[in-house]
């Protein structure tokens, strides 16, 4: 092989490197965006082990959230219910759906139900659920209108920056709850109170209910340290 | 330029020139290694230049890390991210329970009280049901909140890999079985053994129901128990019986004593119950709460245990030298003008203080017996016993009634034992000299009941699997009369029992497996609340309360002291050897049965910082006897230790040296509990076992005191010390300050004279940065700290911290986030000189933080109630912090350090069931440290706010706080001025470490103040 033609094979191969390196970096950039961007979180909407409908639930039936997402006025969580909660109506209710007897065999057999997370934040961020409805934040606020939501899907981007659009206004949160309290009344009252009297009144009101009666919502200080560590 | 700026400017060159001199003039009192005192200064100017130039490993991987694998790798990510991108996002799953267990919230940690297997009180943190802490019981009467490393650290023998999971049987090949085989077969073997054929080898067991189990299996099978006890304990509880013929260890009462006398007891790091005795003793050394009336204490040693260094004065003394120790104190404080000086200032302390001292004794030296006979004597002539010397309620040891294990191996050899039942010990590694290994041929049966598999269970035909004391079922009386239940708060993870199940179900006629709950119960239902109506109630109380108190069953020894003397007046003095060895119990790696715990092998040894092996110390005379270059030892962090070889009694070990000022001249040490050769991937292997140097002669065990011969065997090993990680740049009186008492009751700022009175001014004025709830801070006590080291591994497990191994900490990346700093002062070339300063060293939450100004990311900023904020999700690893960090306690995740472990052990199950799910696991590239446990005081502030209420004083303890059986760390919030932290802040004698250099810490220092001789009585 001449000279020339070592030096031509050269070329060849760095422009190809070149074009390699190009290539592989577009596509990184791609990658990397189109798997961290908040917004291809949003309207994520798995489907679940039973096609478990909201709207039924919470819409239409006017099951207050907490009734099975009890722990999230309580704790950090909002628990996802074991299958005893489902059993408290189904042993009797719409037995015969092949759904409602896969969820008796799983109830029977202890096997609990693999439910597919919609909302997932990263590890490093820590969420207080029971926080937020102290202060008055409605389900709905983060989670959209699930009561008319036949499968679930992620209603709000949920990354950093949305929290902030709260955090940092004082008078986002009462704001968002009156639109929100507007929305349920022209709904039939969820979460609020028409569905009250059914639960057993005032008395048994959720804590965020009697927490936006009494006092303005404090809004979170927000240093880092409050969501991560 | 303004009078502001030239004050500064002055001040600047103050501290400038303050630090130029004590550098280049050797004008310092403090030092952390040999060549800080000894180097010339060109020599010290070279090697700290050095300091941080590390070889650094990446060389050896750049090789391999070349730009093809860069490429490839940049390849096969593209790849993942296609495949990931079809999903989206990772697919996670929500599995909540069927039946959700009454109480429990989802998130929310539920605790359970119970007791450590060495019977602390303890508390058990669980979330969904999996332990996932264990802390100090602060109800338990004895322990009272304290937790030692080694029951902090179970935690990881609870998830460990390596343990064992089922029932097996030995002989040529390991296999499984079942436990209804082995009870089968076992029973078998227990029927046929020929009368007295049946034999129980144990540890200390400190279990009333246990010991129920045992008496009634006993009388079953005519059998008899012996103890194997390598503790101290082993040679009081002899002494008491030559005596009084009962054996009997007394409590000993260090919070009334005024004096404290130990020859070779390390009762604050390994000598009897060391969480009572640190929780007892360090009651005493409050001078912060106004108490003045604070204890002293003597302590004659050889090697240098955490004990020395508490000690307000410290005698170094070879072995052989003890029981002459004792009994010139004897002869002192009988009213003989003390002859020898070294003991005149304690005899006078003691006969200043009768009734209210106490005199310790411990180790296995020679004349083990006479020596705690001596101190027996002792304490009796100084009016002690009753007061300070408790025999009405006195220490369980849980060897009162086995009988000798020596009997049990002639047995063995005769032919005479058909079964033999192990638990608790290992005497195939920690007692070589009792010459098991061909005992163990002759027994047919030989059962061990074990949780891994260790040097006696490979050679057992049935190995049994141990269940972890937070899966079963138990009890324990630390103190006559204190009793404390064990309950499980998650069912076995794998097929395990406990001994006493083991031994209940071998004692039915068909070894049916029984409900050990209720063997627990039965034994308290018919021991204490016989009588009482509502042993439910009682039952209830006890599980929640975790700790009662039941009448002790009083001993009162006649002591015949006639024969004491006796004894003593016919021993014999010594005669000093050229050359000592002093065998000493490990802090960290105890009996070595924790060898696979890598807690355990991570933590530093408290005085040397060697981590990962044991050594053989030696004092600078005698390292350079024996021939090591001062070069090579004064930094005191040898990559490349000489290696030693050390022959005593025909037996040789082969350690690396590490040489150690203020240990006794001409003397040998090595701790035991290393070298292990069968207890898993992590512990095999690490250091030698030291107990074959041991010698064994009528029955009496010798640790220390033989001849020893020490050559060089040309050979280099490395070790892994953390005490030259740092430098202290000259600043040594703003690091740490100590003084005497007397000095600080004339002046309570007397220990801050001769630091620099430079005081730095900042651009900032105060007022532009407000902490407008909480400004968390912490002070901590140097005067109670012992250096225990329980606060390190505490933070280890509640913040999820990596362990590196011992080639990354060589290299200066441990990764812990509190270290136990020691700084010596005096001169190293007199042992009796040398004093010693442990001071905890964690992130300080500047107020102006250096590492905040640097970070190009703001990944650490501050928050809004003064905490020095970490977030790792914005790092990007640039480590400009750690550099700018004056306290060096940022760490960095140089790899993938917390799937390091699981891949080393390749298992990944069930390790991550221990991680502590609110703190974040960090990944590779990324800044940690200390983080004030936020993720405690986040839950403190919910609790709180629920209720309307600011966060109380005292709710909130830090992991590290809340393990201190000392009581040395105080937390709070610095914006309440009543709380203990400010109060504690605002003392004149508080100092903050590097106050010059303007950082404004939130964690202040109470300085350490020696009690010499400053109360005239």
């Amino acid at each position: 092989m001449s000279d020339e033609a070592g030096s031509a094979e050269s070329k060849k191969v760095q422009k190809l490197v070149l074009m390699g390196t190009a290539v592989a970096t577009v596509l990184a950039i791609a990658g990397t965006l189109f798997y961290v961007s908040p917004q291809w979180y949003q309207n994520y909407a798995p489907t679940q082990p039973i096609p478990f409908s909201h709207k039924r639930h919470a819409g239409d039936f006017k099951i207050p959230c907490l009734y099975c997402h009890a722990s999230a006025e309580r704790a950090a969580h909002a628990e996802v219910p074991g299958l005893e909660t489902c059993m408290n109506c189904h042993s009797v209710v719409k037995t015969d759906s092949p759904h409602i007897q896969k969820v008796k065999e799983h109830f029977d057999a202890k096997k609990p139900m693999e439910w597919v997370k919609v909302h997932v934040l990263p590890d490093f961020v820590r969420f207080n659920h029971k926080r937020h409805i102290s202060a008055g934040v409605a389900c709905q606020t983060c989670h959209g209108p699930v009561e008319t939501m036949e499968k679930v899907y992620q209603w709000a981007g949920l990354n950093m920056g949305w929290c902030m659009d709260c955090h940092r206004n004082d008078n986002y949160v009462t704001d968002r709850r009156k639109e929100w309290a507007k929305k349920e009344i022209e709904m039939g009252g969820v979460a609020g109170a028409s569905a009250l009297p059914r639960m057993g009144g005032a008395e048994a009101a959720p804590l965020w209910y009697k927490a936006l009666a009494n006092k303005h919502p404090h809004n979170a200080d927000v240093s880092c340290t409050t969501c991560h560590y | 330029m303004s009078t502001a700026e030239n004050d500064l400017q002055k001040n600047w060159e103050a501290l400038r020139s303050a630090q130029h001199k004590e550098l280049s003039e050797g004008s310092r009192t403090l030092w952390r290694t040999l060549s800080d005192v000894t180097s010339s200064k060109e020599d010290l100017a070279a090697e700290r230049s050095q300091e941080f130039s590390h070889q650094l490993p990446a060389e050896e991987d750049a090789q391999r890390f070349n730009r093809r694998r860069f490429l490839q790798m940049m390849g096969a990510s593209g790849a993942l991210i296609g495949a990931a991108g079809c999903q989206r996002r990772p697919v996670d799953h929500l599995v909540p329970y069927v039946h959700k267990p009454e109480g429990l919230t989802y998130g929310t940690p539920m605790w359970y009280s119970s007791s450590a297997a060495n019977g602390v009180g303890v508390l058990i943190k669980t979330r969904e049901g999996k332990p996932i802490k264990f802390e100090g019981n602060p109800d338990h009467p004895v322990t009272q909140g304290g937790l030692d490393a080694h029951s902090q650290a179970s935690l990881l023998d609870l998830y460990h890999p390596e343990r064992l999971k089922t029932p097996m049987t030995g002989g040529a090949e390991l296999k499984e079985t079942s436990w209804r085989e082995a009870d089968t077969q076992i029973l078998q073997a227990l029927k046929n053994a020929k009368p007295g054929g049946v034999r129980l080898l144990t540890g200390g067991s400190i279990s009333p129901t246990l010991n129920s189990v045992i008496q009634d299996f006993m009388t079953t099978y005519r059998a008899k128990h012996h103890g194997l006890n390598t503790s101290s304990d082993a040679a009081i509880l002899a002494a008491t019986d030559r005596l009084s013929g009962q054996r009997v260890r007394p409590t000993y009462r260090f919070e009334r004593a005024d004096v404290i006398v130990s020859v070779d007891a390390d009762f604050l790091g390994t000598w009897g119950s060391t969480v009572e005795n640190t929780k007892s003793f360090s009651k005493r050394r409050k001078i912060h709460q106004g108490d003045t009336n604070v204890n002293r204490l003597f302590v004659f040693e050889s090697w240098m245990t955490n004990t020395g260094i508490a000690a307000d004065h410290r005698f170094a003394i070879s072995p052989t030298q003890q029981l002459s120790v004792l009994k010139a104190l004897i002869a002192g404080v009988q009213g003989s003008t003390a002859a020898d000086p070294m003991v005149a200032e304690a005899v006078r302390a003691l006969r200043a203080a009768r009734g209210k001292s106490i005199v310790v004794a411990g180790g296995h030296g020679p004349d083990a017996i006479e020596v705690q006979v001596a101190a027996l004597l002792l304490n009796s002539l100084l009016g002690n016993l009753g007061s300070t010397v408790d025999f009405d309620t006195p220490s369980i040891t849980g060897f009162e009634n086995t009988a000798d294990v020596a009997d049990l191996v002639a047995d063995m050899n005769a032919g005479k034992v058909d079964v033999l039942i192990i638990h608790g010990v290992n005497p195939m590694y920690s007692a070589p000299y009792l010459k098991f290994e061909a005992a163990f041929s002759k027994v047919p049966t030989v059962v061990t009941v074990t949780s891994d598999l260790n040097e006696t269970a490979i050679n057992s035909k049935f190995i049994l699997a141990e269940s972890h004391f937070a899966e079963c079922w138990g009890d324990s009386e630390i103190r006559s009369g204190v009793i404390s239940i064990q309950q499980p708060v998650i069912e076995p993870i794998f097929q395990t029992r406990s001994f006493g199940e083991c031994i209940a179900t071998w004692t039915t006629p068909t070894a049916v497996a029984i409900d050990y709950r209720e063997v627990v119960q039965n034994y308290w239902r018919r021991s204490v609340a016989s009588g009482v109506a509502g042993f439910d109630n009682w039952w209830m109380d006890q599980l929640k309360v975790g700790a009662t108190k039941r009448a002790a069953s009083k001993k009162s020894p006649a002591f015949r002291w006639a024969a004491a003397n006796e004894i003593l007046n016919s021993t014999k003095a010594r005669a000093k050897e050229d050359l000592e060895i002093v065998l000493y119990t490990s802090p960290n790696m105890g009996d070595g049965a924790q060898a696979n715990n890598a807690y355990m092998q991570e933590l530093p040894d408290p005085i040397t910082k060697v981590s990962w092996t044991n050594f053989v110390a030696v004092s600078p005379a005698t390292g350079e006897k024996l021939g090591l270059e001062r070069k090579t030892f004064q930094n005191m962090s040898e990559s490349h230790a000489s290696v030693l070889s050390v022959k005593v009694n025909g037996a040789t070990v082969e350690l690396p040296a590490f040489v150690q000022p203020g240990i006794a001249d001409n003397v040998v040490a090595i701790a035991l509990g290393y070298g292990r050769t069968s207890a898993g991937t992590l512990g095999t292997k690490v250091g030698a076992n030291a107990s074959i140097l041991a010698s064994f002669e009528k029955g009496r065990l010798q640790l220390s005191g033989q001849r020893a011969e020490v050559k060089k065997t040309g050979g280099k090993a490395l070790l892994a010390s953390t005490q030259k990680h740092f430098d202290l740049e000259g600043r040594d009186y703003d690091i740490l300050q100590t003084t005497t008492l007397a000095s600080f009751l004339k002046n309570p700022k007397a220990a801050k004279e001769g630091g620099h009175a430079v005081k730095l001014m900042s651009m900032y004025s105060d007022k532009e940065f407000v902490y407008p709830e909480h400004k968390w801070g912490m002070a901590i006590d140097l005067n109670s700290c012992t250096g225990c080291q329980a606060c390190v591994v505490a933070c280890y497990t509640e913040n999820n911290v990596s362990v590196v191994g011992a080639e990354e900490i060589a290299m200066g990346r441990h990764m812990a986030w509190l270290r136990l700093d020691l700084y010596y002062s005096g001169d190293p070339s007199k042992p009796e000189t040398v004093e010693a300063n442990y001071e905890p060293m964690l992130c300080q939450h500047c107020d102006n933080a250096p590492c905040e100004t640097v970070c190009p990311v703001l990944a650490t900023v501050h928050s809004t109630d003064g905490l020095n904020a970490m977030a790792y999700n914005r790092c990007v690893g640039t480590r400009y912090c750690s550099n700018n960090c004056p306290y060096k306690v940022r760490r960095f995740n140089f790899f993938q350090y917390s799937d390091q472990l699981a891949r080393k052990l390749d298992i990944t199950d069930p390790m991550p069931m221990m991680a502590n799910p609110e703190v974040t696991i960090r990944t590779r590239g990324i800044m940690e440290k200390c983080t004030f446990c936020v993720q405690r005081l986040q839950r403190a502030k919910d609790d709180f706010k629920d209720r309307g209420l600011r966060v109380a004083d005292g709710a909130v303890k830090t992991a590290c706080q809340q393990s201190c059986a000392a009581d040395a760390i105080a937390f709070g919030d610095l914006n309440d001025p009543k709380s203990e932290v400010s109060q504690l802040a605002a003392k004149a004698q508080a100092f903050k470490v590097l106050d010059v250099l303007n950082t404004r810490p939130n964690v202040s220092y109470l300085p350490r103040i020696r009690n010499k001789g400053a109360v005239e009585s």
